[in-house]
């Protein structure tokens, strides 16, 4: 159901663009801010993320398998050195909540894509990131689980 | 090239021919000046002067090719008086990183100057900023003729490139070379996005390399960039990290993240926002520079 909340116990799967990663190898906060005009204003409402567990039973493994069978080509094109970053909803909203001291709390939603030709049930969204961006960016990047190539 | 026109750079001195530079400049300073780069009596390349036709109002119009290639860990400086510019193996982006290919394309480039189209370089201004001649502004040897210098080149607005082009010969960072070609990468990288055109911040590299100029015993950082083409540089240690995001307004965001003191099993973050040029005595200040030295 749109913007329901997921699961503190799930994970979701944030694509590492390569031009973000330090030295094309670790994944930065850059991967983990939100695209801005040329005037600095944000333009996205939210981090993509996609529902781990929503693309497959099985391993972690075999999900990661079908998320990516599932988004390249045709929902998001991977490229040959990106990264696929899995975090637990939980651990991610927690880190977030106790490395700003309370000041920040994201949100974790379900918000499925229905756009035509891109229609992704498992798509979701980390909300409420752009307040302290660098920081909460940082402590998202501190909270991933695994980290995995995306291709 | 007739002989007078050629200047030698020996053990990274330049020594100028005082009658070919007053000719070439009108300049009516003293010319006898040997502006010293090292202390090497080793020739390491040669100047060229290359009149230009830019016409440029605020900049003459002469301006010098240097080829050679400086040594393992030798970067190579260029001091010169504000009515000349500096030109440094820029035929290209791509040769940029390798001196070798740059030396031999400025060589090229020597011997047919009529067939140089100007507009493949770099512009003038963009040769010459701020950051070229701010390390060397503390040797007292150059003091009186980068006083002026300075002047005009914190007028003009870095550049990508300019920043490029300073850590490849005049930076005295042990790991410039390497730092020039991890910027040049992601700008190339940002470039092959067909989708989102992004862009590093010139001023931004222009703070870190600052920072790391500041800071020589720091080690070389791995980089990134934001959305927004700021940059970030990161060290790893054994048990720690620390980010340093650098603004294009000079702003520098800091986030170290070490071992909890009494649960070791637990990751501390401080996160601080200062300014770039501050950093340095920040860090020191905290104990925490000690963790990304050498």
């Amino acid at each position: 159901m749109k913007d329901e909340k997921l699961p503190d116990s799930d994970h979701v799967v944030r694509h590492c663009e390569k031009k973000f990663l330090y030295d094309d190898e670790s994944v930065s906060a850059g991967n983990f801010q939100l695209r801005k005009d040329a005037s600095g204003k944000i333009v996205e409402e939210y981090l993509s993320v996609g529902w781990l567990e929503r693309y497959s039973v099985g391993t972690r493994a075999t999900q990661l398998e079908a998320l990516r069978r599932f988004m390249h080509p045709n929902i998001r094109k991977f490229h040959k050195k990106d990264k696929l970053a899995v975090l637990n909803v939980g651990k991610s909203i927690a880190a977030v909540h106790n490395g700003t001291d309370g000041l920040n709390t994201i949100r974790i939603l379900h918000e499925p894509s229905e756009e035509a030709g891109r229609e992704d049930e498992a798509h979701c969204g980390i909300f409420d990131t752009g307040v302290d961006e660098v920081r909460i960016a940082e402590l998202l990047v501190e909270a991933i689980d695994e980290v995995v190539p995306a291709r | 090239m007739p002989e007078d026109q050629m200047y030698r750079i020996i053990g990274g001195a330049f020594r100028k021919r005082a009658a070919a530079m007053a000719a070439a400049t009108g300049s009516t300073e003293s010319l006898e000046d040997e502006y010293l780069i090292d202390s090497q009596e080793e020739e390491v390349g040669t100047a060229f002067e290359w009149p230009t036709s830019t016409g440029t109002s605020s900049l003459p119009n002469v301006c010098f090719i240097i080829t050679g290639k400086p040594k393992e860990g030798q970067a190579a400086r260029f001091v010169m008086p504000m009515d000349t510019l500096l030109v440094a193996g820029y035929p290209q982006a791509g040769a940029l990183l390798d001196w070798s290919q740059a030396v031999l394309e400025v060589n090229r480039m020597s011997a047919n100057l009529r067939c140089i189209n100007w507009k493949e370089l770099p512009r003038p201004s963009d040769l010459l900023t701020a950051t070229l001649f701010s390390s060397i502004k503390s040797d007292p040897s150059t003091t009186g003729a980068l006083t002026r210098l300075v002047d005009v080149t914190q007028s003009q607005p870095a550049t990508l490139e300019s920043h490029l082009l300073y850590l490849l010969t005049a930076s005295s960072l042990p790991y410039a070379n390497a730092l020039a070609s991890r910027i040049q990468q992601i700008s190339e990288a940002l470039k092959e996005d067909e989708d989102e055109r992004l862009t590093l911040a010139p001023q931004s590299i222009g703070h870190l390399i600052s920072f790391l100029e500041s800071n020589p015993r720091v080690a070389k950082p791995m980089l990134a960039t934001s959305p927004l083409g700021h940059v970030m540089a990161k060290w790893i240690w054994n048990n720690g990290k620390m980010s340093i995001h650098f603004f294009p307004d000079g702003k520098a965001h800091c986030i170290i993240s070490t071992p909890n003191p009494l649960h070791s099993e637990k990751q501390d973050q401080d996160s601080s926002v200062t300014t770039a040029d501050a950093l340095g005595i920040k860090l020191e200040r905290q104990g925490a520079l000690r963790l990304i030295q050498t």
